[in-house]
């Protein structure tokens, strides 16, 4: 499978194959990624250099902490990405998108209700924090699954406030539990 | 004779505290509100009582039970910490009152430290160097004569001032009867007093403090110094000693200064004394902080001096063991004050449990930490997290042992400033120790790291997101079947 990572404005074509060889570039890398907590914390070797990095997911991009430094990441399918700068549009890697609180705050507004069709960049709901309202945006085009808080509601950061339903998701999300399983499988029987 | 000590407060500083009080071989009672049950300071402590529920109000700031709980747990003596009631007279005097050995200084000097007006009067009188200023309260047409005299650009104060209210920047004599006047309303409204007084302002001034240590003989010494001047928001961030601006010269200069700051109050216990010190190199009081400071380890790895038992022992009534001409200062200290908040998004603070958690150590490396795995950061109190303070024979020898250690810490569950300080170490201007209080706000940028890691970033996401959808579960599980690993695993697991 082929994707292109950018990373501060510079693109990496990354190519995984079934045995999980990694090339970066065309140049083959001999790459070891391990859990630490299970969560946040990794353990890397690339080419016998050792790193250990917080992973971060959040609205679609990771943020990887390496040495004090924050690089964020942004992965995409190369075909997704092809498809992209060709249609101009925005495709999620996923059938749903969470939308999580950014910061511990305080819910006023609800502005969409289940079922409602929201389009990109579209006002969701609005947030108080530290005595600012912050209007949070919907990350693609989409319906509303489910609503999860009501105006009043006290949120913590990561909180997910709604779920809206990608309506370009792509087929292969369907798989995306099982590899999660797998994974855990895997991981403990090592 | 103190035999048990009650510890008014929570987090890493009543761990330190206790740890003080057992090498003491005293008896330490610990207090918790209903979220601090399995705190590190109540299951490292003898005795625990419940004093109410999460916010302070309710718990920590509550004098009435603190000293109840003494009474019921036969505890002869308060230590306050830092924060909380540390700094109120009346909790001093209600300790006194009951009997009890307060472990700080007494009630009258905590309260003449605390007015402003009245300390920069006292420090005039004791011949301690003030910033330039008026020394009583103004009416407008006064203050505007006092500014030309004073010279711009200048603050003016509040009175019954703290916490930057009703202190305003003036930069020029046109703007002045506005700012007064907006002054006044700020802090009427902060402190019930419109009362201002006028303060130069000192541009590009180090923040450097003296610690004292006095005694009820009157004996008083001080520690030296600490380089305060990395902040953010007037808070401190990290802190050194010694500090690169302070020649061996000037240590004994605001030493003597310090002394007789703490002597012109009738100062017992340990204390700090805070200075601006210009780009001429002098130095002016700015205020004194009649407590233990949360950057105290700094100076007992450069002078081997326990400040906490140190205080302990005064509040017992003893002599100190220390002379001035015994207190020697060897290599160099740097404290990091390790906080729940984002660096990387506006330092918003962060809460959670702490579900992972390795502390740095080895040679030179102190951590004064309230974390454990399981801990849950809540926005009831303070963000400080835990310190990491380390000891080198030089300078750079601590900057690169700082950066080692701080390589070597791991706290997962919540953000924290760790990579802002991994970014200070690696800065220029901090390196070269030509910094003021400016520096970290308007010169300093998260985003100033060199890079590099680019590419390694580019291979984690990508794994992760391809694991994610599914293609590949393993790197080490190639398609021929399981690992060496894992069958050598399972070899192990069949031998008798």
């Amino acid at each position: 499978m082929k994707y292109i990572a950018t990373v501060r404005g510079q693109d990496f074509e990354i190519d995984v194959d079934r045995h999980g060889t990694v090339v970066v570039d065309g140049e083959e890398q001999c790459v070891d990624l391990r859990p630490i907590d299970g969560a946040y914390l990794y353990s890397l070797i690339i080419d016998k250099v050792s790193y250990e990095i917080y992973v971060e997911r959040r609205e679609g991009a990771y943020y990887v902490l390496i040495e004090g430094e924050q690089y964020e990441v942004d992965v995409d399918q190369e075909r997704l990405k092809k498809l992209k700068a060709f249609s101009g549009h925005t495709l999620e890697d996923e059938g749903a998108a969470n939308i999580e609180a950014p910061m511990p705050g305080l819910v006023v507004r609800v502005l969409a209700a289940p079922g409602d069709e929201v389009s990109e960049g579209q006002g969701l709901l609005i947030l108080e924090a530290m005595k600012m309202e912050n209007e949070i945006r919907s990350p693609c085009d989409g319906v509303v699954q489910s609503v999860s808080v009501a105006p009043g509601a006290a949120v913590d950061k990561g909180d997910t406030l709604m779920v809206i339903e990608n309506q370009d998701a792509d087929a292969d999300d369907g798989d995306e539990d099982g590899a999660a399983v797998a994974l855990a499988e895997v991981v403990d029987g090592r | 004779m103190i035999r048990k000590v009650l510890i008014a407060n929570r987090g890493e500083i009543a761990v330190r505290i206790i740890r003080a009080c057992r090498e003491l071989g005293l008896e330490t009672v610990a207090v918790y509100s209903e979220v601090d049950r399995t705190a590190l300071h109540v299951r490292h402590a003898n005795e625990a009582y419940l004093i109410g529920k999460a916010p302070a109000v309710d718990s920590y700031l509550r004098a009435d039970k603190l000293i109840d709980v003494a009474r019921r747990s036969g505890a002869d003596a308060i230590h306050p910490g830092y924060g909380f009631l540390a700094e109120r007279p009346a909790f001093a005097e209600a300790v006194a009152d009951a009997g009890l050995a307060f472990v700080g200084p007494p009630a009258d000097a905590i309260a003449m430290m605390g007015e402003k007006t009245s300390a920069r009067q006292a420090m005039i009188k004791a011949g301690v160097p003030v910033v330039p200023g008026t020394s009583g309260t103004l009416t407008d047409d006064e203050a505007v004569a006092a500014a030309k005299q004073i010279g711009f650009p200048l603050l003016i104060k509040a009175a019954a001032g703290g916490g930057g209210k009703g202190m305003r920047r003036v930069d020029d004599i046109a703007t002045m009867r506005d700012d007064l006047a907006a002054a006044r309303r700020e802090s009427s409204k902060a402190f019930g007093d419109d009362s201002v007084y006028l303060e130069k302002l000192v541009v590009g001034a180090r923040h450097i403090e003296i610690q004292v240590l006095a005694d009820e003989s009157g004996n008083v010494v001080h520690l030296g110094e600490r380089e305060c001047s990395i902040q953010r928001r007037h808070q401190k961030v990290l802190e050194e000693c010694p500090s690169v601006a302070v020649s061996p010269e000037l240590r004994a200069a605001m030493g003597e200064s310090a002394v007789a700051a703490a002597r012109a109050v009738g100062y017992v216990s340990a204390g700090t004394v805070e200075f601006l010190l210009d780009k001429d190199g002098q130095h002016h009081f700015l205020e004194m902080n009649t407590r233990l400071q949360v950057e105290h380890p700094i100076t007992e790895f450069v002078t081997g001096v326990d400040i906490v038992k140190q205080m302990l022992r005064i509040a017992a009534g003893r002599e100190m063991r220390l002379a001035q001409e015994e207190v020697e200062w060897g290599g160099h200290s740097i404290e990091c004050r390790i906080n729940a908040e984002d660096p990387f998004n506006d330092f918003m603070p962060s809460t959670g449990r702490i579900t992972a958690h390795i502390e740095p150590s080895g040679p030179g490396v102190r951590v004064d930490s309230s974390l454990y795995v399981g801990a849950d950061v809540s926005l009831f109190y303070d963000p400080l997290l835990a310190k990491l303070i380390v000891w080198g024979e030089s300078r750079p020898a601590a900057i690169l042992r700082m950066r080692r250690a701080l390589r070597e810490y791991r706290i997962v569950g919540v953000k924290t400033t760790i990579p802002l300080h991994q970014q200070i170490m690696d800065a220029t201007q901090f390196i070269s120790g030509s910094y003021d209080t400016r520096y970290l706000e308007e010169l300093f940028s998260m985003e100033g790291g060199e890079g590099g890691f680019e590419s390694v970033a580019a291979v984690t996401a990508t794994l992760l997101t391809h694991r994610r959808r599914g293609e590949v579960i393993n790197q080490l599980a190639p398609a021929g079947g399981p690992s060496a690993w894992k069958l050598f695993g399972r070899r192990r697991g069949m031998q008798p």
